[in-house]
């Protein structure tokens, strides 16, 4: 009986002891994620910029689409989308952007507005947006590959979630581009600067007009985050040139440039060794990066906003040895694009790119590739790697156009994810291609009698994850003037794996192109 | 069997102490305090301001007096870039487009006025767009007159001209009443463009 009464206490105690290293175990795993994320959100360092208090804010008045004409296009200080990070209020501003996805001859198409706003960070922070107008069916957080599940209230209309990675990250709402918030989450300043430097142009924050900055050799311009300048920075016959800040360039205040008068908010002509970062770039008149005739240049993490017609987000002209990287570009005309409009084009590379593409297309090479009309002309070493295009709501979003006479040849895209395409909107449907390698005469695009020929380009790792299903197209000219070498590997649509040209719904003129190849071997 | 429930109980009573040992620190939630927050502030201002490093002194242009004889005669140019044709250089417009620009790598060009017949002149005002997006740029040239058309003397030797927007990108040569039937400008630099540059070559008389 007592031995009975014993191995009963100890069959107790031994099930009580399996219970409590459960409990342990259980309560613990539960709160091993939480508690490394409270540890990070303890350590993180956060830098808020406070936006200038001279702008106003925004009325429903002015988020109605409308020409520029029609309304106030200046950037505005947003009242129906508030975010907090880590607690803190994080100004957000009010950008125009462009969803029209037809090009408007009187070059004045329905301009809307968007929110933007941002920070620098280190460690893991919390942010939190309100935004009271939206039922939050649902919300989709890009880069998607980052996998963030935001906690939804939509009694308080707030969506929170924790990022540890500084990169932009745009939230969309109930499945419409129409006002999607994007933040510009910075990493630490490396390369702060002290304001009383005499070696550098300061700018801090604030509002202010300058209506051009002209930089000349071994110039350095910091411009700081919260400062809004109202005008144009450009160097042109100029080396050893930095521009860097999280402060915004803004154009609102330039009337489109209706083909006439462009100010380009960032241009660099026959320059050597220019260097710019991180600045935001909004509301340019026409395109917003140009670099022309200009070589060894760094072109990083910059961010750019451009709504008007034409408005370009990265284009390198007849460059050589240029690095583009980091950036995030949203515009109403190609995203990124290369041309030939004098010398050559050799040695660039974009990498690590987010891209939004509201009209025309996300990567381009070409058409002009030789409108200085030169000798010999040619196009060579071009890459884009590591691309995450948000959006594509025109054009191809791979493209090689060749409407002159130049010998364009090596040009690489690898590891592209496109999250969503609606390829083919609007007057989109003249080219509603993913993919589009034609060589071209073009009333609009072409300069030279002759036509020239593509060479040897590779397309690897691409993905889209959403969107139209779309024909891609490969076109030479004619038999003198073919594409010749095309590599497909690992195209990825709408969850097929594509194994050849007739699942991929490739246009291929036969006549014209040789050498093509096309495999899936993930 | 006992000896086996107190063994299993020894080792399980070890597991939980070792447990409790390992996940201490996360058997609790920790509180979410934020880490260290900087705030880059905004300066007190009412409106949008001019930022003091790019203000530039205030610059009157005084025109030479006279007339411009150089709007009634014609022009020609040893070479032009692209559309920048002389013609635009007399034509009385500085702004937009309208400039001419010596071909690229083809110094020296030569700019020359006919003025039609022998007239006299004190002055030559040289000016590209006002527009500050032209930024600075040095351009070096001499001036060279002629009765001829073909045989110039040298009026004003070669020397170095600063064109900057703040001072309304013009440059104004003054000299001693002069007579001559040609007015030539002879370009060696520009550290702007790739030939020589003009909006406007006005000649006073």
């Amino acid at each position: 009986m007592k031995n009975r009464y014993r191995a009963i206490v100890e069959t107790i105690l031994i099930v009580i002891l399996i219970v409590v290293i459960g409990a342990v175990w259980i309560t613990a795993s539960g709160n091993r994620a939480k508690n490394e994320e409270a540890e990070m959100l303890n350590q993180a360092k956060l830098v808020l910029y406070e936006g200038p208090k001279t702008l106003r804010d925004a009325t429903a008045e002015d988020l109605a689409a409308a020409p520029e004409t029609d309304r106030d296009f200046s950037l505005l200080h947003c009242t129906d989308t508030t975010v907090t990070v880590n607690g803190q209020d994080c100004y957000v501003y009010d950008t125009n952007v462009n969803h029209s996805r037809t090009w408007t001859n009187n070059y004045l198409p329905l301009i809307s507005r968007t929110p933007v706003t941002y920070f620098s960070f280190e460690g893991a922070v919390k942010i939190q947006v309100t935004v009271p107008d939206r039922t939050l069916d649902s919300v989709k957080i890009s880069p998607v590959s980052y996998g963030i599940e935001p906690q939804i209230d939509r009694e308080n209309h707030t969506v929170t979630f924790v990022i540890t990675e500084p990169d932009t990250y745009t939230l969309t709402f109930d499945g419409s581009p129409e006002r999607a918030l994007h933040i510009f989450a910075y990493p630490p300043e490396e390369n702060t600067v002290d304001p009383e430097d005499e070696n550098v142009i300061y700018i801090g924050p604030g509002e202010w007009n300058i209506e051009n900055i002209m930089l000349e050799d071994g110039d350095t311009l910091y411009v700081s985050g919260g400062a809004v300048v109202h005008g144009i920075i450009n160097a042109n016959y100029a080396k050893d040139i930095t521009v860097m800040g999280r402060g915004i360039i803004d154009g609102s205040q330039f009337a489109g440039w209706k083909g006439v008068s462009a100010s380009i908010p960032l241009k660099f002509d026959h320059c050597e060794n220019v260097k710019i970062s991180d600045l935001i770039v909004l509301n340019a008149n026409a395109w917003v990066c140009q670099a022309f005739d200009s070589q060894n240049g760094v072109i990083d993490g910059i961010k750019i906003i451009s709504p008007r017609p034409n408005g370009d987000g990265i284009t390198l002209q007849s460059c050589q040895n240029y690095e583009v990287k980091n950036c995030f570009v949203r515009s109403w005309d190609d995203s990124l694009v290369v041309k030939n409009y004098d010398g050559n084009s050799r040695n660039i590379s974009f990498t690590n790119m987010q891209l939004w593409t509201d009209l025309a297309q996300s990567m381009e090479v070409g058409y002009e590739t030789n409108k200085g009309e030169q000798p010999d002309a040619e196009m060579s070493d071009i890459s884009f790697r590591n691309i995450t295009v948000l959006n594509n709501f025109h054009k191809p979003v791979i493209s090689v156009h060749n409407a002159d006479d130049a010998l364009v040849h090596d040009i690489t895209f690898e590891n592209i994810t496109v999250e969503n395409e609606e390829i083919g909107s609007g007057d989109g449907d003249e080219m509603p291609y993913l993919i589009d390698i034609n060589i071209a005469q073009n009333t609009n695009w072409s300069s030279t009698k002759e036509r020239g020929q593509i060479q040897n380009i590779t397309i690897k790792n691409v993905e889209v994850l959403s969107g139209r299903e779309v024909q891609s197209r490969i076109k030479g000219f004619d038999a003198e003037h073919m594409v010749d070498g095309v590599t497909i590997e690992n195209l990825k649509i709408l969850g097929k794996e594509i194994t050849d040209f007739e699942e991929g719904d490739f246009l291929i003129d036969g006549q014209t192109t040789q050498n093509l190849s096309i495999s899936y071997t993930k | 069997m006992s000896k086996i429930r107190k063994i299993a109980i020894l080792v399980l009573a070890v597991a939980a102490v070792v447990s409790f040992l390992i996940q201490r620190e996360n058997l609790t939630q920790k509180a979410v305090t934020g880490g260290t927050v900087t705030v880059v502030e905004a300066p007190e201002q009412t409106e949008a301001m001019e930022h003091e490093a790019f203000l530039a002194e205030e610059y009157v242009s005084v025109l030479p007096e006279g007339e411009n004889l150089a709007l009634e005669g014609k022009i020609e140019s040893s070479s032009f870039q692209d559309s920048y044709t002389p013609r635009k250089a007399i034509d009385g417009k500085a702004d937009g487009v309208s400039y001419w620009e010596g071909a690229k790598d083809s110094y020296p060009n030569y700019l020359t006025v006919n003025l039609k017949e022998e007239k006299s002149f004190h002055a030559i005002r040289v000016c590209l767009n006002p527009d500050t997006r032209w930024g600075n740029r040095t351009q070096e040239f001499s001036v060279e007159i002629s009765s001829d058309g073909e045989n110039f003397t040298e009026l004003i030797p070669s020397a170095a001209y600063e064109f900057t927007p703040d001072r309304n990108n013009e440059v104004i040569l003054e000299f001693d009443e002069t007579a001559a039937q040609y007015v030539q400008l002879k370009f060696t630099s520009n550290t702007g463009a790739g030939g020589g540059q003009v909006a406007e070559f006005e000649i006073y008389g």
